[in-house]
């Protein structure tokens, strides 16, 4: 979900971070929020970024001969709520930045709305809408995990196929190509995210249950 | 329930060292997919020119280390997170 550093055209990047910028202001309030109101918020958001940056650190083999990274987003989303993904996965992303150069610092704001904004809204959606049909919680935070994974990869190829659009079939031509280096990777990586989503979630027992989240709609 | 605070912490970081070391041996070589992007781009849009370049260069093994060290810091801080829900709950829990 990296987009490398320099490959946003300045105008693209510049966008894509002023428009990250709210939900990075929004999500340090949250956060605040959440931990002055409950005693063990601090605990669920450690749970909830570490898995973030257990996640990203491993490169998961594929089939196609490639590799690439899950996003571990959807369990912190359903966690802490989606709206404290955004600093969490800032902090992440600004690590593999500097670090690892995984990304970038000028591809900054474009790689957070795609792994802190998008796939954790995603996964929330996902999240309480299997719960209200009804859907075991072990399942439901897999499920959503797996669809936050593939919303941040569908995300990034539409942030390149915006930028770079091909001379035919434009933008949606673009998407598509960018989409299918994405998805021979991503497709089964979705599925063993979900799976580590899952057990983790296990793990976490009754305590995953958030105040801020419905228990049983 | 202090022993499964423990249990359960130990068995999360036990098995994400396994599975960071399987990623780090399985993935070796291959890759990955945002390089692949990249290529795309190059090979579409052959006159575009990156503006800017990142902070540092790794080699292979420096990057190696590095996703481990990062591994490393998110499990801890998985299993420690977990080992203190856990001791949390066990403190609220009645006698």
């Amino acid at each position: 979900m990296h987009i490398m550093e320099g490959y946003l055209p300045m105008t693209h990047a510049v966008a894509w971070s002023v428009a990250a910028a709210p939900f990075v202001v929004h999500s340090a309030r949250q956060l605040q929020r959440a931990m002055d109101a409950d005693p063990s918020a601090k605990m669920r958001l450690a749970a909830g970024g570490a898995f973030t940056l257990l996640l990203t650190s491993l490169k998961i083999p594929s089939v196609a001969g490639s590799s690439s990274h899950p996003t571990g987003t959807g369990l912190g989303a359903v966690l802490t709520g989606p709206a404290s993904m955004p600093v969490l996965a800032g902090f992440v992303l600004s690590f593999q930045a500097i670090l690892l150069a995984h990304g970038g610092l000028t591809t900054l704001g474009a790689n957070l709305v795609s792994l802190g904004i998008v796939g954790p809204w995603a996964a929330w959606g996902t999240w309480r809408a299997a719960r209200r049909a009804g859907i075991p919680a072990g399942l439901a935070i897999g499920v959503a995990s797996a669809i936050a994974d593939l919303v941040t990869y569908a995300t990034t190829s539409l942030q390149l196929a915006l930028a770079f659009p091909q001379e035919v079939g434009g933008v949606p031509a673009a998407f598509v190509k960018f989409a299918a280096v994405f998805a021979a990777t991503q497709l089964p990586l979705a599925v063993v995210e979900g799976v580590f989503a899952a057990l983790v979630w296990r793990a976490l027992g009754e305590q995953a249950a958030s105040p801020m989240l419905p228990r049983r709609a | 329930m202090a022993k499964r605070s423990w249990g359960e912490a130990a068995v999360i970081l036990v098995g994400s060292v396994v599975v960071i070391a399987a990623s780090v041996v399985l993935a070796d070589g291959r890759t990955g997919t945002d390089e692949s992007a990249r290529a795309v781009v190059e090979a579409e849009q052959p006159a575009y020119v990156p503006w800017a370049a990142p902070v540092r260069t790794n080699t292979p093994k420096q990057e190696r280390a590095l996703f481990v060290l990062q591994g490393g810091l998110g499990a801890a801080g998985l299993a420690m997170a977990v080992w203190a829900l856990h001791r949390m709950r066990s403190r609220r829990a009645p006698d």
